[in-house]
């Protein structure tokens, strides 16, 4: 991939979203998580396709849980941080502490 | 929805989140926000998740072209797909233009499948009947009563039915009867038709569950049996698996339920039916003179309907001598089931519909035909560019091809969506106005589904293919240069799209004046004077039962009791019993033909003959019906007083030639002598093709019957009044069921609600059309004017006055709009003629229609005119000398 092991910015407002829930990481959490966070409302389609990839690339892995009845019925859909997911959030953090540390505040 | 918005794996899931939020945010914010939360949540997945895959596509696909770097992907398919790909790039970036044709195509598509399905299910009725080759049905025909598709009576049906051979079998269902079910919590009036045991064999049904009566059923003094209708069966019983065998109380006899129809048969009126009870018609107790049966028969091996109508002839002609007086004007027609079942101006009422279905797609294909034309000649330049650099002629067209393709298939899809929910939409909208529910069964019809697809997926590749051939194959110097001069796409494109303006602004206007024409009938219907005073009446039927009510006295005591309970109520000024109530199309009426006493005996053809209301003392002055002389009914006119009768305007200019106030009439069968009491005001229906009805009023006291309506006029809002008067009537006797509670205002209403549907449907759609059209317009003129901001710039260089060059821009603008309204005047006119002859008393042109229409597109044409001259006048020369 052309950005090497860095990534998207989605993808890491995605993946920090899953280390702030833990556990309980799933569509509709993660869906507002996101919102309240940062303000932005996203499509459960995009969130769905941003963890799909994620877990082609091996950061994510993902795993059905139990169906309830408030869902009428369906299960859902757990997703957790591989190491390697770990590790790409740690990276990131790293590059953008970098790129920024020298940075003067930025005006108004 | 979820198929488009999610990938297949994750679907589940996504729809157990959205399940789980929705019922978070309906908990918050109500139902209302949470539903329009999913639909956006839906929506906005939608692209994403395409969008996702054609990125998964296309990694792949760059997998194999890494794998394979001799193969640079000129193999067809991968052609076509890259083709495919590269019409999302480009129509992606030109957003207006693509929302613009797929949102014109999939509109007009939708909207046309969805009316017609309507319309189409309104007029022709398509039959669940087997082999309707073979049928044939029997009517009564009248021509002292321009009556020709009345119904049968019984003593004819078993004349027939015994007499005519080319039937091989008849059956006869009487429409008009109605049960009180009860002991269920309150007592119930439901309609249920009367049927012969043969009736489901001729029609090629069966039961879905239990059977049909037998013959014996069919019998005086056979068992008393009924079959449910498939909806009495869900409404009333619950889809009761054990139904059959069920004893249930009709008109106070113990009836056990033997059967279930199917849902196929609750088309048009036998939708009304709830039951159905054998008819058990005898020769002992059939009637000659009340008209009640529809006949149906099955043609035997090898007759024709022209025999049989020969030996029903000849069977008429046989009762007529029997009994000239009571006959002589009666004939009898056999019909195919097309015109049996079609009002008789069907095939103009499709005509027009047919045509306007057409126009609204012509609109819409040659207004996408403007806008891939202007698309393509805008492009000219960048096709004669890469054409220029060496791309294969095949591969330019199959990238416009390719776009065309993506705008059909889009349109496609979205115009299905569009369909199912206007038909939704209209079928709400329906049921709330009419209540009518034979749209209970309305699907959209594959006929026109398919046409308007059909339609819709070839007009972008057809419209897509003219230019792309054209600019594939370009003179490279010409268009290059033509270019470099700012030249749009050449005279020839130009031509083409006025061509198209001037046709669209055809279409619509004849469209338009066709319309106006069905909205001067509407305000017609709307507005007519039906003769008597109309406000705070409500109305209702009460049918007492035989078995409570055996006699004519015990019918008339508890409808006088009913008069007076009711009247005695506060906020009711008087009270009134009608057997027909003025105004209602579903009450019974029947015909009677009369003699008048003392007059020469006419040609037993020409017999008298009127429509015979019972009605109770003083109905005229409660319905305020005006009496040109004589007097209204009293008490006093009762079984022991002389009979007498009230007779309209109409009747008495027909047929007496003398003074009518006194004279004597012979109705029908009845050895007594009437004389006329009064002659009324002509009572008008709406519907304008039967001007006035010859009508005869005959007090109820001297005419008992047990089916009444019952009308009263209340000082304040009579809705207000309907529970008030339901328990009035229940306090006289709790088992009799008051049915039908309804104005004057809503019977006359409800009388006309199916065409006044069908008008506004198609006064919408016209509407609908000029619309479109009117974007159109605007799009290709202004579009046309401001390609000539050099043009204009050159004059202005060379001394043009701005007023000067904006006036002759709009006045070639305004001749091409001015020759499309000629035409499309001239053509509307001359529908509007078609249309007023199939519909009487409307004129054929309605002026304000289509004064307004003209000024529509008129400032339409200056608007789009105007806007972009204006600015084209107002740059300078030498920046209008430089653009494009």
């Amino acid at each position: 991939m052309s950005k090497g092991n860095y990534l998207g910015e989605f993808e890491i407002v995605v993946l920090s979203t899953l280390l702030h829930l833990g556990e309980n990481a799933y569509g509709m959490t993660i869906r507002c998580e996101i919102d309240e966070h940062t303000g932005r409302s996203v499509s459960i389609g995009a969130i769905y396709a941003t963890l799909r990839r994620l877990e082609r690339k091996g950061l994510v892995v993902s795993h059905l849980g139990e169906p309830t009845a408030e869902r009428g019925g369906r299960a859902k859909r757990f997703f957790a941080l591989e190491p390697a997911g770990e590790d790409a959030v740690a990276r990131s953090r790293a590059m953008f502490a970098r790129l920024w540390n020298d940075l003067p505040e930025a005006r108004g | 929805m979820l198929r488009w918005a999610t990938a297949r794996a994750d679907r589940d899931c996504v729809a157990g989140d959205l399940a789980e939020e929705f019922a978070v945010r309906a908990q918050r914010s109500g139902p209302g926000g949470a539903r329009r939360w999913y639909w956006w949540q839906v929506m906005r997945s939608v692209p994403t998740n395409l969008l996702t895959g054609r990125e998964v596509q296309a990694a792949r696909r760059s997998a194999i072209q890494l794998d394979t770097p001799l193969r640079r992907g000129d193999g067809a398919m991968s052609n076509m797909l890259q083709d495919i790909r590269y019409g999302f790039r480009t129509l992606a970036k030109s957003p207006t233009f693509t929302v613009l044709t797929i949102s014109t195509l999939a509109l007009a598509m939708g909207v046309n499948t969805a009316i017609f399905s309507i319309l189409n299910l309104i007029l022709i009725q398509d039959l669940p009947l087997r082999d309707t080759d073979t049928l044939g049905f029997i009517y009564s025909t009248n021509a002292q009563l321009n009556s020709s598709q009345a119904p049968v009576p019984a003593a004819d049906f078993l004349d027939y039915r015994e007499e005519v051979g080319a039937f091989g079998d008849l059956a006869a269902v009487d429409r008009g009867a109605s049960f009180t079910l009860t002991g269920t919590e309150e007592p119930v009036w439901i309609e249920g038709f009367l049927a012969t045991a043969n009736t489901l064999d001729i029609w090629g049904q069966a039961t879905i569950m239990g059977r049909w009566f037998t013959p014996d059923e069919d019998r005086e003094g056979g068992e008393r049996v009924a079959v449910l209708s498939h909806g009495s069966w869900e409404r009333r019983f619950g889809f009761d698996p054990d139904i059959v065998g069920r004893v249930i109380d009709l008109d106070g006899y113990p009836t056990t339920l033997i059967g279930v129809m199917p849902k196929e048969m609750e088309f048009g009126s036998l939708a009304e039916a709830e039951v159905w009870v054998p008819a058990r018609l005898n020769r002992a107790s059939a009637s000659r003179e009340d008209r009640t049966l529809w006949v149906i028969g099955r043609l035997a091996p090898g007759a024709t309907l022209a025999q049989a109508q020969q030996e029903v002839d000849a069977v008429r002609q046989r009762i007529i001598a029997e009994e000239p007086d009571l006959q002589g004007p009666w004939g009898a027609i056999v019909y195919d089931m097309n015109r049996a079942l079609a009002p008789p101006d069907t095939w103009m009422i499709m005509f027009m519909l047919g045509l306007t279905v057409t126009f609204v797609m012509l609109i819409a294909c040659s207004n996408v035909a403007t806008m891939m034309l202007t698309r393509a000649s805008a492009r000219s330049r960048e096709i004669a560019v890469r054409a220029a650099l060496g791309a294969q002629r095949r591969r330019l067209l199959g990238q416009l091809l390719g776009e065309s393709a993506i705008l059909s298939l889009a349109a496609g899809l979205l115009g299905l969506l569009i369909a199912r929910a206007s038909l939704m939409g209209l079928i709400w909208m329906a049921g709330e106005n009419s209540g009518m529910n034979i749209f209970g069964m309305v699907t959209l019809d594959t006929t026109v589904l398919l046409f308007t697809l059909g339609v819709a997926l070839l007009s972008p590749m057809l419209f897509g293919f003219i230019p792309a051939l054209r600019a594939s194959r370009p003179d490279l110097n010409e268009t290059l240069r033509e270019g470099a001069r700012g030249s749009s796409g050449g005279p020839g494109g130009l031509r083409g799209r006025r061509f198209l303006v001037a046709t669209q602004v055809a279409l619509a206007l004849s469209l338009m004046v066709v319309a106006g024409v069905l909205m001067q009938a509407m305000a017609k219907n709307r507005n007519y004077d039906p003769g008597f005073d109309v406000d705070n009446v409500m109305t209702m039927r009460v049918d007492l039962t035989e078995s409570e009510y055996p006699s004519g006295v015990d019918q008339l005591q508890n409808f006088s009791r009913i008069r007076a309970t009711l009247a005695a109520l506060p906020g009711i000024e008087s009270v009134t019993t009608m057997g027909w109530r003025l105004g209602a199309n579903d009450d019974p009426i029947v015909a009677r033909s009369f003699r008048i006493v003392g007059q020469p005996e006419p040609d037993a053809a020409e017999l008298p003959s009127g429509f015979l209301n019972v009605v109770s003392a003083g109905t005229l002055g409660v319905m305020r019906l005006p009496l040109l002389s004589g007097r209204d009914f009293t008490e006093s006119d009762n079984a022991d007083s002389a009979p007498v009768v009230i007779v309209n305007e109409r009747l008495v200019e027909r047929y007496w030639t003398g003074q009518a106030l006194g004279s004597h009439i012979k109705l029908g069968t009845d050895d007594r002598s009437f004389e006329v009491v009064g002659v009324m005001k002509n009572i008008h229906s709406g519907d304008s093709s039967n001007p006035a009805f010859p009508i005869i009023f005959a007090p109820l006291a001297q005419n008992p019957q047990r089916r009444m309506g019952v009308l009263a006029r209340t000082s304040g809002d009579p809705l207000a009044m309907t529970s008030a008067i339901r328990e009035a009537i229940w306090s006289v006797d709790a088992d009799q069921p008051v049915a039908d509670m309804r104005t004057v205002h809503q019977l006359i209403e409800d009388a006309f609600a199916a065409p006044m549907t069908l008008f506004s449907i198609f006064v919408a759609f016209a509407g609908f059309a000029v619309a479109m059209s009117a974007a159109g317009i605007y799009g290709v003129i202004s579009y046309a004017v401001s390609a000539r901001t050099r043009e204009i710039g050159i004059r202005m260089a060379l001394g043009a006055r701005a007023t000067g060059v904006l006036a002759m821009i709009t006045r070639q603008a305004m001749m091409l709009v001015g020759l499309g309204m000629v035409v499309g005047g001239a053509a509307g006119i001359l529908l509007g003629r078609l249309l007023s002859s199939a519909i009487p008393d409307v004129g054929s042109f309605d002026l304000p229609s289509f004064l307004g229409v003209l000024a529509v597109f008129a400032a339409t044409t200056l608007l789009a005119t105007w806007i972009p001259a204006r600015r084209a006048a107002r740059v300078q020369p030498v920046t209008a000398l430089r653009s494009e």
